[in-house]
């Protein structure tokens, strides 16, 4: 006993001595039992020896499994002195904030320079084998802004320069529309011009909720609800109702913020190749084969596409899309951002053209940012969810409301898209068919559109070489187009795209253009394209090695 | 370093405490027994479609159905005025318990203390400048295209500009919206094997992005650098998760003011952290940019710092300067790499040209270029009104949180009856204020939150302390006792003593600087018989205020690419850029050929 006393007091003293106290007991209270169990062995009790059998026999097999554990060879966390991490900080060297861009500077300032891609310098080459080969590292290159010097009109100024206007999505011209104009005016005489507040705290003006009821009417939803950006709406949408565990099946090519929702919802996500059908419908059935026959599931699952889409300007054929979602119960989004006010014999979009209503998708997006001519977005879906994002949805709660005159400008744009839709639609379908028709097809470029689609893409029927080579020759084009009057648009498309188109000339067709301004435009476009694609009549420049 | 670790929770009463978990408890559990017996007799509100999963999450769906909708007509109030300094509230009826909600009607004319409307330039005389309705005329409402294409007007060139010189920075960018600023440029500052370290109050919009960038994130104290340094020599220690390697890059983000708290984030701290372990700072100035620092430039200048230092300087419109959108500002590099990657550039819709003019306006008030004082003196007002105001709350004995100078000002209220109370009751006297719950706080810790504005006069706000202490009387938030206070008042003495010595120490080296500029300025102007930057192309009848008839010549022959090797325009310079255009003749060839055709 005596020479226990400092022990034990040492113990408590420790730096750790809960656990070493803990120990100590254990060990104690082990002792004392097998002690006693001794003591009466020792007087004979035989019966006990059958207990003893038993209780070693458990305590051997938990030790056992203890110690399997625990003898893994568990490495210790080394702590580091302060010193060793101060080397370490000072041996540390970050990486720029900003990557360098060297590869697209130098192919941009041969391509521009140069008319022909018959031969390469070898360095050139070299960095395009590195880029090829360094994916990830690979960064859009440094393009320069065109500067509009007025609305976006069926003619605009571009640069100084009066141009032809295929560049921007004003689809309806409604961008300059007086009398949306007008009420913008008021509103902001009467209302200022931003809302400096979130839609919960003082900044839910009544234009917000007179614009929400009328989208809500127009797209014959059962509830709208407005966000103050485009983009910010599916990022925001689609986690506010997916979390882990949750299943998405989502087209392949889907713009880049459904992209960032679904990676933000953290839901599993299977991709299934552009428009393809089949493919859907196998992974639809391969993902309820193994539901429970009570039909209880607790995952929540949707399938998401793009009315019109973003990347290729074709039309997913949404009827099998909801005979398909019908069938296997998956819930339905679907972005309406370049179909609406376009598609549909009164405008709602690709769902009204394929015969369908807003409420046979469950969530209905789009960007108010096209054919309406503002800036936000919208949702549509039935009362719960649309109360559910106004308590949830992060773009929605944690970001300003839309400035009231833009909120103005949806509802007036919508209402006369009611009123005149007739006259508005048929005149863009017209354009649309008048322009693809002049347009034709082209020698060496891909055209991908659908008949009824504003978005007509341009793309390289073979590249030239590398994806920086195809987008700096685009943005040449888009230059030529310019002075030839043309005024088009080249969307650049980011390496972490799921899917990522090749580079590409975007033309938008507008109610407003006139049909020979469209077929002017069609001409200056053919001819700049063979200019440059064949300089020399004869030879085809598309050949890198 | 100082140590800021004091939390929220300090200060809590254990009483209080206690009561107001006995109070969300009592909420919840009667919420339970509310919904078994719903089951058990409306099966029909409780049931899902056939084959399919809730849509909502239980815990969420409970909470919205019995607390949220208890109280729902504290939040999202309609509002029929511009958010100035007086709003009009339109009332609504409470329908079963709050399962609805409908306006009946009726207004209240209220004072606002909701808005974050800090300059007061929400509603400036006539609703807006008359250069803001031109430029409606001018460009439309929306240019219809994305910033890096198509959707890029001179009006988001000269603000760009104007945005970079008040920041002191060499270039700016501009985006349709705060949150998407955050949101969509994170992810094209890093990525995957790069660390972000997170303030852990920081705002939604910066966790969205930095979980959509792919970067790993940790969280630091609130406010706290000792924390900070901490998880960064462990950071750098220990490298990436798994397999050791060193991080690529590390990326500390923090905001100016915390919207939520009223906190000045210490930058003077940070700043020594991020130079002496090799990080990047990212700092959303959303609330404080336009309402810290003398001339409104931010926290930078309220802790006497230059802008440089920080390496990326994030802001929004929506606050301080009345209208939306965010900003970035930096190196000429990092903008220009911004324009080119980032999801915000590439994708999304620009701003629209008239809320560009707004700010424009705005700005220029505020940096003096319209030779008046208003911008200065509504700057003036701001920081006078928000230090009266805590002043005289902390007199009251209520509990508030924050520092000085901050026009964010929240009071604390933690029991959840409170929250509605404190609502319901101002709004009935005629105060419009913010309240905040759970989820958007801790449970503890529910608050109201006040947004003081240069739009407010001080019989506004002795008319607001006055219902404030009504009410505060009435629902007994006066948590602090005698002795409180008086610490309180003179931690706050001391605080704004400091923060003035560096206004006025800032004042004398800024003064320098300007001189310097000028003359600097002045040489580039002399040296080139072209335009300066603010001089951009104007193109319709008046409303770029600095426009030279004499200019119209080079603006006729003004580049296709003038934005070509020099980057961004941004004090753009023909100088420098006939010199990078001489190393590629084929441009000059394009700008000769390119002539207006009117
Ligand atoms: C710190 C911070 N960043 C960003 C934002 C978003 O700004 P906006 O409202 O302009 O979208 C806010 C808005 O509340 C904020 O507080």
């Amino acid at each position: 006993m005596l020479n226990m006393e400092p022990e034990v007091k040492k113990l408590t003293v420790n730096s750790t001595p809960s656990l070493r106290r803990l120990l100590y007991d254990i060990w104690t209270y082990i002792l004392l039992y097998l002690d006693a169990y001794w003591q009466q062995l020792r007087q004979g009790h035989s019966d006990l020896l059958f207990h003893l059998g038993v209780e070693s026999f458990f305590i051997i097999i938990i030790l056992y499994l203890w110690f399997q554990k625990s003898y893994e060879p568990k490495r210790r966390r080394e702590r580091l002195t302060e010193k060793e991490i101060d080397n370490l900080v000072n041996e540390w060297k970050p990486e720029p904030l900003v990557p360098k861009r060297q590869l697209s500077r130098r192919v941009r300032e041969y391509l521009f320079e140069n008319d022909t891609y018959k031969s390469l310098p070898s360095e050139i080459e070299e960095l395009l084998v590195a880029e090829h080969l360094e994916r990830e590292s690979y960064l859009p290159s440094p393009r320069e802004v065109l500067r509009l010097q007025s609305a976006p009109t069926a003619y605009c100024v571009v640069n100084g320069k009066k141009v032809i206007n295929l560049g921007t999505c004003n689809f309806l011209g409604f961008a300059e529309d007086d009398t949306i104009k007008q009420a913008c005016a008021e509103v902001l005489k009467r209302y200022g011009c931003g809302s400096c507040g979130p839609r919960g705290f003082y900044g839910n003006l009544d234009v917000h909720i007179e614009a929400e009821h009328r989208i809500a009417e127009f797209m014959k939803a059962p509830a709208a609800v407005l966000y103050s950006f485009g983009s910010a709406t599916c990022s925001s949408v689609i986690p506010a109702f997916s979390k882990r565990g949750d299943l998405i099946i989502c087209d392949e090519a889907a713009s880049y913020f459904i992209q960032t929702g679904i990676s933000l919802s953290r839901a599993s996500v299977k991709w299934f190749p552009h428009n393809d059908m089949s493919a859907l419908e196998k992974i639809l059935a391969e993902v309820v084969t193994n539901d429970p026959i009570s039909g209880k599931i607790t995952q929540r699952r949707f399938i998401i596409v793009e009315g019109i889409s973003s990347k290729f300007a074709d039309m997913t054929p949404l009827d099998k899309v909801v005979e398909l979602k019908n069938r296997y119960r998956f819930r339905l989004i679907v972005d309406e951002s370049y179909s609406l006010g376009v598609l549909g014999k009164t405008g709602r979009g690709a769902l009204e053209y394929f015969g369908l209503e807003s409420t046979d998708a469950d969530i209905v997006l789009a960007d108010l940012g096209n054919a309406i001519a503002t800036v936000g977005g919208f949702c549509c879906s039935s009362q719960e969810v649309a109360n559910h994002q106004r308590l949830s949805s992060a773009g929605y709660c944690f970001s300003a409301s839309q400035p009231p005159f833009l909120a103005k400008a949806c509802t007036v744009a919508l209402e006369k898209l009611q009123n005149e839709c007739s006259e508005r639609l048929s005149q863009l379908q017209e354009n649309i068919e008048c322009f693809q028709a002049a347009l034709g097809t082209l020698d060496g470029i891909r055209i991908s559109s659908h008949p009824k689609s504003p978005i007509v893409f341009l793309r390289l029927d073979k590249s030239l070489g590398s994806y920086t080579m195809d987008e700096q020759w685009m943005m040449k084009l888009q230059e030529a187009l310019w002075s030839e009057g043309v005024f088009v648009s080249v969307p650049q498309y980011l390496a972490n795209e799921h899917i990522r188109p090749s580079p590409g000339l975007r033309l938008c067709i507008s109610s407003n253009h006139s049909r020979k301004v469209l077929k002017t435009a069609a001409e200056k476009i053919r001819k700049t394209v063979a200019k440059l694609l064949f300089p020399s009549k004869h030879v085809s420049p598309l050949k890198i090695p | 370093m100082k140590n800021n670790s004091k939390s929220l929770y300090d200060r809590i009463p254990y009483i209080v405490a206690l009561t107001t978990y006995f109070s969300y408890a009592m909420v919840i559990c009667f919420g339970y027994l509310k919904d078994f017996i719903g089951k058990l007799f409306r099966r029909k509100k409780f049931r899902v479609p056939q084959g399919y999963a809730r849509l909502l999450s239980d815990f969420e769906d409970f909470y919205t159905r019995r607390l949220y909708s208890r109280i729902r007509d504290c939040w999202s109030r309609p509002v029929c005025s511009a958010p100035g300094a007086y709003i009009d509230v339109m009332l609504r009826d409470v329908i079963n318990y709050g399962e609805d909600l409908r306006i009946n009607g009726k207004t209240k004319r209220c004072l606002n203390l909701g808005s974050y409307n800090y300059l007061g330039y929400a509603d400036v005389p006539g609703g807006v400048d008359d250069q803001v309705l031109k430029a409606l005329d001018f460009y439309g409402v929306s240019s219809c295209g994305t910033p890096n294409d198509t959707g890029y007007t001179d009006v988001h060139a000269r603000l760009e500009s104007l945005v970079a010189e008040f920041l002191n920075r060499p270039a700016a960018l501009v985006m349709g919206m705060g949150f998407a600023t955050n949101s969509q440029i994170i992810p094209s500052l890093v990525g995957p094997g790069c660390l972000i370290l997170s303030d852990e109050l920081n705002h939604a919009s910066i966790v969205v992005g930095a979980r959509a960038s792919g970067a790993k994130i940790k969280v630091f104290r609130h406010n706290n650098p000792v924390d900070l340094e901490k998880q960064l020599r462990l950071a750098i220690a220990e490298g990436q998760p798994r397999t050791h390697r060193p991080w690529k890059k590390i990326l500390i983000i923090v905001e100016g003011i915390y919207s939520m708290e009223g906190e000045i984030c210490p930058l003077t701290e940070i700043i020594e952290l991020k130079k002496k372990y090799k990080a990047y700072l990212f700092l959303d100035e959303a609330h404080s940019i336009g309402a810290l620092g003398h001339s409104g430039r931010g926290v930078p200048e309220y802790w006497n710092i230059p802008h440089s230092e920080v390496d990326i300087l994030m802001g929004t419109f929506t606050k301080s300067f009345g209208a939306v959108g965010g900003y970035i500002a930096g190196s000429r590099e990092l903008i220009e790499h911004l324009r080119n990657s980032a999801p915000g550039c590439l994708y999304s819709s620009s701003m629209s040209a008239v809320c560009a003019q707004h700010i424009l306006f705005a700005l220029e008030q505020i940096m003096g270029k319209d030779k008046t004082d208003i911008g200065q003196q509504k700057i003036v007002r701001l920081r006078e009104n928000a230090i009266m105001f805590r002043r005289r709350l902390i007199e009251l004995g209520i509990q508030v949180y924050g520092d000085p100078g901050s026009p964010v000002i929240p009071i604390m209220l933690y029991p959840p009856a409170k929250i509605a109370a404190f609502s319901r009751e101002c709004l009935a006297r005629g105060l419009a204020v913010v309240v905040v719950g759970f989820p958007a706080t801790p449970l503890l810790l529910s608050r109201a939150r006040i947004c003081l504005s240069a739009a407010h006069t001080s019989e506004d706000l002795e008319f607001a302390l006055h219902v404030i202490e009504e009410v505060a009387e009435l629902i007994q938030i006066k948590y602090n006792d005698k002795k409180m206070i008086e610490i309180q008042l003179e931690e706050e003495e001391e605080a704004i003593k400091a923060s003035e010595e560096r206004a006025v120490q800032n004042k004398i080296t800024h003064s320098l600087i300007r001189n310097h500029e000028t003359i600097i300025h002045g040489k580039k102007l002399l040296s080139s018989n072209h335009f300066g930057h603010d001089n951009e192309t104007q193109d319709f009848n008046g409303i770029m205020h600095s426009g030279r008839d004499t200019q119209r010549e080079e603006r006729k022959t003004a580049s296709f690419f003038q934005r070509k090797w020099n980057g961004m325009d941004i004090q753009w310079l023909p100088s420098m850029s006939s010199s990078s255009v001489d190393n590629n003749s084929h441009y000059r060839r394009m700008d000769s050929s390119a002539t207006v055709e009117t």
